[in-house]
């Protein structure tokens, strides 16, 4: 009996079948040509690294919109300003056209930037300021500006009303004519002159009663100056609840 | 004959790395008969044996933009379809049958005459065969993987994988013997 080793067993069946052929059905290339065609789809989907960082991000931006006290993001905010600008902007302006309440304010913000200057050669004061052009334009009392030139003589003293703003001048309508000097001197002074010399500025603080009466409109007004032979000084604040009243002399028309 | 097809399959190569439908259906019209001889020996039927030809054809055309051309185009085709048939049995079988190595040794067996058998004999007996028997015989026997490499493709070791040649040895033979007997028998009368 003769033997067989396994590598002689392996090669009977090697030599047989290694080279074998058989011709595959018509479906299987149909199968494969489908196949090919199908796009691939990612088996392996979203990669985990990625996932995590967008739960941790989707953590954070929730936390910003949820946690509270905190202001939230405004994904329009080019568009919020413009509407807040709209709702202010309507009522300012309807406030300036009435002038009540803002007129104390606007006033003293106006005020604020003018300088009284005394000029040596021609003993006068002179009312000053950057801003008084344009808050001459401005004022919401303004309704007629004074282009000329008018002089008003106080006591050998001569105020440039170019320089005073309109809205002062209005209230001094005598201002705007000139006046004989020397009649003044020797007329002996009315009723009327009394009232006119209530309303002529000849200091600072006669100045600051003026501004004070046209914002202050009560009895008793934040501050008032009193004039005197050595110039003016305060004699009354009130500031609500605490009162100061200086002594005050009783003023008689000459 | 030969060589020409083998000049041919790689003038095919260019078309199908720029997965050209038509150079793939040539390619796959050269090569389908000869793979599905291989799937055959793999396969448990033809049904298998023509499932495992179209994941492996789908492979190639997929992946044939990896191929370094260090060998032929065919081996890689032919190596590329194992790998397909290897996947097949691993999907259906998770754990081969271990056979202890105590029965695993080459002596000396009886000498078959395999002169008288047909190609359809021979197949017909491995694919009788248990999936795991099959599968080792026909890649250490027929494709010439060492039992390292067979280790490693299946996850198995060595021993394992020499049990399971040595089984699927025994149980051919067996069939051999059985064959070969009636084959005396017919001639005698």
């Amino acid at each position: 009996m003769k033997t067989q080793t396994d590598s002689d067993f392996d090669k009977l069946f090697r030599d047989r079948l290694e080279d074998m052929e058989l011709v595959p059905s018509q479906k299987v290339w149909a199968n494969v040509s489908r196949d090919l065609s199908v796009p691939v789809k990612n088996k392996k989907g979203i990669p985990i690294v990625w996932l995590v960082a967008a739960s941790i991000s989707l953590l954070f931006v929730l936390s910003l919109l949820l946690i509270p006290g905190k202001k939230p993001i405004k994904l329009q905010a080019s568009v919020q300003p413009s509407t807040e600008y709209k709702k202010s902007a309507i009522p300012v302006k309807a406030k300036r056209s009435l002038g009540r309440k803002l007129k104390g304010i606007t006033f003293l913000n106006r005020l604020a930037s003018m300088r009284l200057e005394r000029d040596k050669h021609l003993k006068s004061y002179k009312i000053t300021g950057k801003a008084i052009a344009d808050n001459l334009k401005n004022l919401p009392l303004l309704t007629k500006v004074n282009l000329e030139l008018p002089t008003v003589v106080l006591r050998q003293e001569t105020v440039m009303m170019a320089s005073i703003p309109s809205f002062i001048a209005m209230h001094v309508p005598v201002a705007t004519k000139k006046i004989n000097t020397h009649r003044i001197t020797r007329v002996p002074a009315t009723e009327a002159d009394y009232q006119d010399s209530q309303t002529r500025i000849r200091s600072v603080g006669d100045l600051v009663n003026f501004v004070v009466r046209r914002v202050d409109h009560r009895d008793e007004k934040i501050i008032e100056f009193s004039n005197h032979d050595d110039g003016s000084s305060i004699s009354g604040i009130n500031l609500g609840l605490i009162k100061i009243r200086a002594k005050q002399n009783e003023i008689k028309p000459n | 004959m030969k060589t020409s097809r083998q000049v041919l399959i790689l003038d095919l190569l260019d078309g199908c790395r720029q997965e050209d439908p038509h150079t793939q259906e040539l390619l796959y019209k050269l090569m389908a008969s000869k793979m599905l001889g291989v799937c055959m020996r793999y396969a448990r039927d033809q049904f298998q044996a023509e499932d495992m030809l179209h994941l492996g054809f789908v492979k190639v055309f997929k992946k044939v933009k990896d191929f370094r051309e260090e060998g032929s185009f065919e081996g890689w085709i032919r190596r590329v379809i194992v790998n397909t048939a290897i996947e097949v049995y691993r999907k259906e079988q998770k754990h081969l049958n271990i056979v202890d190595l105590a029965d695993v040794y080459d002596a000396p067996q009886q000498m078959f005459n395999m002169d008288d058998l047909e190609v359809k004999d021979l197949l017909a007996m491995i694919q009788e065969l248990s999936a795991g028997y099959r599968l080792v015989f026909n890649m250490y026997a027929i494709e010439g993987y060492s039992h390292k490499e067979i280790a490693e493709q299946l996850g198995i070791s060595e021993g394992a994988s020499k049990s399971q040649l040595s089984r699927a040895r025994t149980i051919l033979r067996g069939k051999l013997a059985k064959t070969e007997g009636v084959n005396y028998e017919n001639t005698n009368r």
